[in-house]
């Protein structure tokens, strides 16, 4: 009986134990934090802005819904400023829940490493997290702003990221993980997709890399855009690819290959425009290096279906099909020719050039690695596109007037 | 009572699985890069021998570790050898006592006394000591298989959530000293086998041990293969050279789609298991080896006296996280390979020069070579 006794209390014990009670945390405790977004403040300090979503039930057997809280504090790191977050907030948030990371421009442009090593040891934020760079704002005004859909910041932004990639094909979305892999490998550079604020439900009309604030000068009811992407070289922000550039990155990072649509002028009639749908592609890049002169091909291929034309121009005729696939080769080889020569003009290799000739050439790489930067602005590329179109939607011939 | 072929196995594996799957493609990844899992596939011979020269020594050795030591060195050297190897259990089993401590502060419960872990984890072990071989054996058998498919298929999940296959480039840019050194890393950690010199004879027939060992390294080679192939690809190398458990830092990866999220505390679930298991057999050995070299009565009460020692052992053999580091990339690899692959290389030669014993063929029942009650 005693050791029966004795056996039950043991069980006990180990019971309590199990449960971790020292880090024991309710739900009624604690708030989900989608979003998380960091900021230049004055002082050399940084400011954390995080976005929450309390539960909340409208009655008794209504349904639950989310409400979106916005909250800031600012410190001289980020994870004091986090904690800071406390002063004002009853609820522990969730950290493991925040699906989009934020950095301002700023302080992008500022020192990485007043955040990297945040993004890369604390333990609660997931490498899985999108990352996003506000442009020409900050991103407390961007987790102030809202979706048109009115969904949570974290989740829509994540979501936009992936939509824009299958249905756009534009910007490749970049996680923390493979953010922190780009910075601290050799030969290769990050590039983030940038969010500025344009007026809700508008379009990001005259939005350019160069000039973001165009579309956030009214304040009300912004909602956030993509709009661009924030080429870094080391610890610091050095620029931007437009719109088209970052098609040009997309043809040749993407790592979903299928989905996307571009338009260009029409081989027939310039004032017309042809729109394309991306079925799906491939792209190869290696390097070629004979002695000293390094040269990366770039071979793309790529099947489109035929989209939209903006005016009646027989095009969908036999003999036309050459010309057509022809024209969209160089169309896609403008984009990555445009691609490539902003990133040279930046310095930074964001396309990974540098790893390339590692990958295939490790032996050329540890003479060429120390010289790399300098090297990398004049490195020739030889860039080849084929496209088939395979598709014209549901009709064979063009639209024709009576 | 016996254990059966199945058990065997579980214990085996849930011995060297478990704290490999954590520590082996960390420490690989530090000498051979993006291709460190090759030097887990060129363990694969080396292994196959380490496992061919304990299966011999078994063969050829009529009682368990430690009495073959009396054996084959002579009683006075055998004694010696076999009292060194009770401290020797005891750090391997308070190094993963620690290791696991770690683990649990650094990514599960921060703000948990470690006298919680070290508590609840000696308690359990102890009871399983207390109450025998067997019963370990029992949940073994059921945990190995969990956690064996659990842990495939989740690193396949965060391989393919993160795919970057290019990162394993360059392909074959080794030098040989680094492979070799990989290789001599990798069976230091497999060697952690070497309990089947007593285990072996809990069987009905020992010979038999010879073809479980290899069926451990044959789903052991797969596992940390897999680990360290989906550190490359989804983490890549540099930030990898960084992480204090890379392993764990890939599964963070794994999601199936966009609902089901943070699957990586099921894996710290299992994964307690698996060390519960790493604890409890180094534990076992220690508490055994006692008994047999001092010739006592049961090795059973052993237990508590011991349990404060691997309790206060794991708490001062590091300071910090970086000192576990430290333990797993030097000192506990040379730990390894002395006392569980240099010794028995000894006794291996030695047995070279001598007749099989009378009862090699037949099966433990003989007194002599009678295990003892587990």
């Amino acid at each position: 009986m005693a050791k029966k006794t004795l056996a039950f209390i043991t069980l006990l014990f180990i019971v309590v134990g199990i449960t971790g009670c020292y880090d024991l945390r309710e739900i009624n405790d604690s708030v989900i934090a989608t979003c998380l977004g960091v900021d230049l403040a004055p002082k050399n300090q940084v400011a954390v802005t995080v976005q929450l979503l309390q539960s909340q039930t409208s009655s008794e057997i209504g349904s639950a819904s989310n409400k979106p809280i916005t909250i800031s504090a600012v410190d001289y790191s980020v994870s004091g400023a986090g904690r800071r977050l406390m002063l004002s907030l009853s609820l522990v948030p969730e950290w493991a829940h925040i699906n989009a990371f934020l950095l301002s421009e700023d302080l992008a442009r500022k020192d990485l490493g007043l955040c990297i090593d945040f993004m890369s040891r604390n333990r609660y934020v997931r490498p899985d997290s999108d990352l996003l760079i506000c442009r020409g704002t900050t991103s407390e005004k961007v987790l102030l702003s809202q979706l048109p859909q009115g969904s949570d910041l974290g989740t829509g932004l994540m979501d936009m990221l992936q939509q824009n990639q299958r249905v756009l094909g534009i910007y490749v979305p970049v996680t923390l993980e493979e953010f922190t892999y780009r910075l601290a490998t050799p030969g290769i550079e990050p590039v983030v997709p940038q969010v500025t604020l344009a007026e809700q439900g508008g379009v990001a009309e005259g939005a350019t890399a160069d000039n973001p604030d165009k579309v956030a000068a009214n304040d009300k009811k912004m909602s956030p855009v993509l709009n661009g992407m924030a080429v870094f070289k080391k610890n610091r922000m050095v620029g931007s690819l437009s719109e088209y550039e970052s098609r040009g990155y997309y043809w040749m990072n993407s790592k979903v290959r299928k989905g996307g649509h571009f338009t260009m002028r029409s081989p027939l009639n310039p004032k017309e425009i042809i729109g394309f749908e991306v079925l799906g592609f491939s792209t190869r890049v290696k390097p070629q290096i004979n002695g000293d002169n390094i040269k990366m091909n770039i071979q793309v291929q790529a099947a489109l279906s035929f989209y939209e034309q903006t005016g009646t121009s027989d095009l969908l005729r036999y003999n036309m099909m050459p010309k057509l696939e022809e024209s969209a080769n160089r169309e896609i080889e403008r984009q990555i020719s445009a691609c490539i020569e902003k990133s040279q003009m930046l310095g930074s290799d964001i396309n990974g050039w540098g790893r390339k000739i590692n990958m295939y050439e490790p032996e050329i790489w540890q003479a060429l690695y120390p010289d790399w930067p300098s090297i990398y602005p004049s490195v020739e590329s030889d860039i080849r596109v084929k496209t088939v179109i395979t598709q014209s939607s549901i009709q064979s011939k063009s639209f024709r007037f009576q | 009572m016996k254990l059966t072929h199945y058990q065997l196995f579980c214990l085996l594996m849930i011995l060297v699985a478990p704290v490999a799957f954590l520590e082996t493609p960390h420490t690989l990844v530090h000498v051979l890069y993006a291709n460190s899992w090759l030097g887990i596939l060129t363990a694969i011979i080396p292994g196959l021998l380490l496992i061919g020269m304990y299966q011999y020594i078994i063969t050829k050795s009529s009682r368990p570790f430690p009495l073959m030591l009396d054996e084959h060195l002579g009683k006075a050297m055998g004694r010696i050898i076999g009292m060194i190897y009770i401290p020797v259990f005891i750090i391997v089993c308070s190094y993963t006592l620690r290791l696991f401590i770690e683990f649990m502060k650094m990514i599960v419960l921060p703000a948990t006394p470690i006298s919680i872990f070290i508590g609840v984890l000696l308690l359990v072990s102890f009871a399983a000591i207390k109450t025998g071989l067997v019963n370990l054996a029992r949940v073994v058998e059921i945990g190995v298989p969990i956690g064996y498919m659990f842990s495939v298929a989740i690193l396949l999940v965060a391989l393919f959530c993160n795919y970057h296959p290019e990162r394993l480039l360059p392909l074959g840019y080794i030098n040989y000293w680094s492979l070799g050194l990989a290789t001599a890393i990798n069976i230091s950690f497999l060697s952690k086998l070497m309990p089947v010199l007593t285990l072996a004879y809990f069987l009905d027939k020992k010979q038999q041990a010879g073809s479980i060992q290899r069926w451990v390294l044959a789903l052991f080679i797969p596992l940390i293969t897999l680990a360290s192939i989906t550190i490359i690809i989804t983490r890549g190398i540099i930030p990898a050279l960084t992480m204090t458990f890379p392993t764990f830092a890939t599964i963070r990866l794994a999601r199936i789609g966009a609902f089901i999220q943070n699957m990586d505390i099921v894996l710290v679930a299992i994964w307690i298991l698996g060390i519960f298991g790493a604890v409890t057999i180094p534990w076992f050995m220690a508490c055994y080896v006692t008994q047999q070299i001092f010739a006592l009565k049961d090795y059973r009460f052993i237990a508590a006296p011991s349990a404060l020692i691997i309790g206060y052992l794991s708490i001062i053999i590091c300071r910090n996280n970086l000192e576990v580091v430290i333990w797993s990339r030097t000192l506990i690899p040379w730990v390894y390979g002395l006392f569980f692959i240099a010794i028995p290389f000894i006794i291996f030669v030695i047995t070279l020069f001598k007749p099989y014993p009378l009862d090699a063929g037949s099966d433990t029942a003989n007194p002599d070579t009678e295990a003892p009650p587990v």
